[in-house]
């Protein structure tokens, strides 16, 4: 009987051993590689707000600034029906200014912003 | 704005790069719209007009302004865990892959001993501002170049080179912006000049182009890593390339001065840098044709190219081409009595298209660019135009090695605003200290 005890308490102690093992074993994420982020940090430019939106567009003056590329021009002339169609009393006036090199760009988009009372941009490309 | 659906995420970063986060953005429902037929054309106007008046007539909530950095803040620390090195590596690369930081090959880890040796390579502080990296407008400081060189596989005595190629890149001549945000299959190529070809072990012989050597392949990819991270353009949300491009992944090819014939100016002479001088020259190529010599004669084989490049791409007329001779068409024409100028001068009269194709008149209503001039538009269907507007604009020099004759003539991409620049290299104090640590990286080359 006392066999028996000693039998089942050794049995007990080395299960017990066993499990403080197991638990201090190593675990799956071990090991921690560090490294610098390759990401830039993003230049913040000023936020520039948009203009207060229009109450309708009836009567008003709509420029479009054309960006000259084949897909603009080929939409615009169907936009500006459409438009017409929508609000016949709008009026619609186009400026193709080009993306890139452009001398009178600057004086364009002037222009563009004085007469308007709105702008629609068509890309195109 | 309205723009062509693909293009909307696009047109959103650049408005938001450009700070007018605001601004109301149209997708129309189609990819494109030139050569769309008449019906569709008013299909797509009208089912876009309520949106367009709701965007003129709706409030629109505002964005609060971040705040600008007064100065650059040091490289976040990222950890990845994993049973050991190899699987906390993978998670690393998983990671990157996912969120778009990398280029789809295996990365060197930029831990933070790797970027202090990478720093060695350069006497700039390491918060010093090389250049601002469009289209997102990050921040390139030599730190973030260092970090994207170690992942690229570069050695610390490779970042004179990659930063000079920054500095290059993000000169407004170059319009990086357009370079990494058009639809154009344009890539960087980087030219090497010098004295630092022998020092970095460049290859500048066969298939210079190509891969096998250390330098010429890491500087190449740490480039495109830089633009990746840095300018943040990626395939399909800002960088709009239906295609691609091969030299995307990263291309340096190096100048054959040790078989440029004798007399010849170097490329960065041409450029107007002394012999002694390393410099890097950046272009925006577009294609790589093979330009020919062993059935005639060289300079008509290129000639033929700048014509049939140009009546292709009528509208990238504003910028330089680029010649690149292997040793064995130089060795020929230079024996016929040609120099760089005198080639240059051959090809500016021979590489002439007519005026017919740069489309209809006026140019001024329907070309994509405004750099070609009213001269040309003033021409008749078949007045001649050379292939650039200056002489000095077609570009010549030796490189690859001496096989059967097969150079490149590297087309253009830019509607007139992305030049071919050359900066030269300053190399810091301890660069014979860097050249030292390079002894074992070296991979032979053939001069024959």
């Amino acid at each position: 009987m006392r066999r028996k005890w000693f039998r089942s308490s050794l049995v007990a102690l080395m299960l017990t051993v066993g499990l403080l093992i197991i638990s201090n074993a190593p675990t799956a994420a071990q090991v921690t590689l560090n490294i610098l982020s390759p990401r830039g940090e993003i230049f913040a430019p000023p936020i520039k707000a948009i203009s207060a939106r229009l109450s309708s567009l009836e009567g008003k003056k709509i420029g479009i600034l054309n960006n000259s590329k084949a897909g603009a021009n080929a939409l615009q002339p169907y936009l500006e029906e459409a438009l017409k169609q929508a609000i016949p009393k709008i009026e619609l006036r186009t400026w193709g200014i080009p993306f890139n090199v452009y001398p009178d760009k600057e004086k364009d988009l002037k222009a563009l912003a004085d007469w308007s009372d709105a702008v629609i941009g068509i890309l195109g490309d | 704005m309205i723009d062509a659906k693909p293009f909307f995420s696009d047109s959103k970063s650049s408005a938001t790069g450009a700070g007018v986060p605001d601004l109301q953005i149209i997708a129309l429902s189609v990819a494109a719209t030139d050569g769309l037929p008449k019906a569709d054309l008013e299909q797509v106007a009208k089912e876009s007009v309520k949106e367009i008046i709701d965007a003129l007539t709706k409030a629109v909530p505002t964005v609060t302004a971040p705040q600008a950095p007064s100065q650059p803040k040091r490289a976040e620390v990222l950890s990845y865990a994993g049973k050991d090195y190899a699987e906390a590596i993978a998670n690393m690369e998983k990671f990157f892959l996912t969120n778009r930081w990398g280029d789809g090959l295996p990365i060197i880890p930029p831990t933070e001993e790797a970027v202090e040796e990478m720093l060695k390579g350069t006497d700039l502080p390491r918060d010093h501002v090389v250049g601002i990296i469009d289209p997102r407008k990050g921040i390139g400081t030599v730190e973030k170049i260092a970090i994207n060189a170690v992942m690229a596989g570069a050695r610390p005595a490779y970042m004179p080179v990659i930063i000079t190629a920054v500095q290059a890149m993000t000169d407004p001549a170059f319009d990086l912006y357009g370079v990494q945000c058009t639809g154009g299959l344009t890539a960087p190529l980087l030219i090497l000049s010098g004295p630092i070809i022998k020092d970095l072990d460049v290859n500048f012989t066969y298939s210079t182009a190509g891969p096998g050597w250390r330098a010429n392949s890491t500087i190449g990819r740490a480039i495109r890593l830089i633009l990746i991270n840095l300018g943040q353009a990626w395939p399909g949300i800002n960088d709009m390339k239906d295609v691609g491009n091969p030299a995307k992944v990263g291309i340096l090819i190096g100048e054959n001065e040790v078989q440029t014939p004798s007399g010849w100016p170097t490329l960065r002479e041409q450029e107007g840098f002394p012999k002694s001088a390393s410099t890097v020259s950046v272009y925006a190529s577009l294609s790589y044709r093979q330009i020919g010599c062993i059935y005639g004669d060289p300079l008509d084989y290129i000639a033929g190219n700048m014509k049939t490049a140009l009546n292709s791409q009528a509208d990238q007329w504003g910028e330089e081409v680029v010649v690149v001779f292997s040793p064995t068409n130089a060795e020929i024409v230079a024996k016929n009595g040609y120099t760089p100028d005198k080639i240059r001068q051959v090809l500016f009269e021979k590489g002439r298209v007519t005026r017919k194709y740069f489309g209809p008149r006026p140019l001024g209503t329907v070309a994509i660019a405004h750099a070609i001039p009213k001269w040309i538009d003033d021409l008749p269907d078949d007045g001649l135009v050379p292939t650039v507007p200056k002489v000095e604009d077609i570009k010549v020099f030796v490189a690859g090695g001496r096989g059967p004759g097969c150079g490149f003539f590297i087309d253009r991409w830019g509607f007139g605003q992305s030049h071919f620049l050359t900066k030269e290299i300053k190399l810091p104090p301890n660069w014979n200290d860097l050249l030292k640590n390079l002894q074992g990286w070296e991979t032979p080359v053939e001069v024959k």
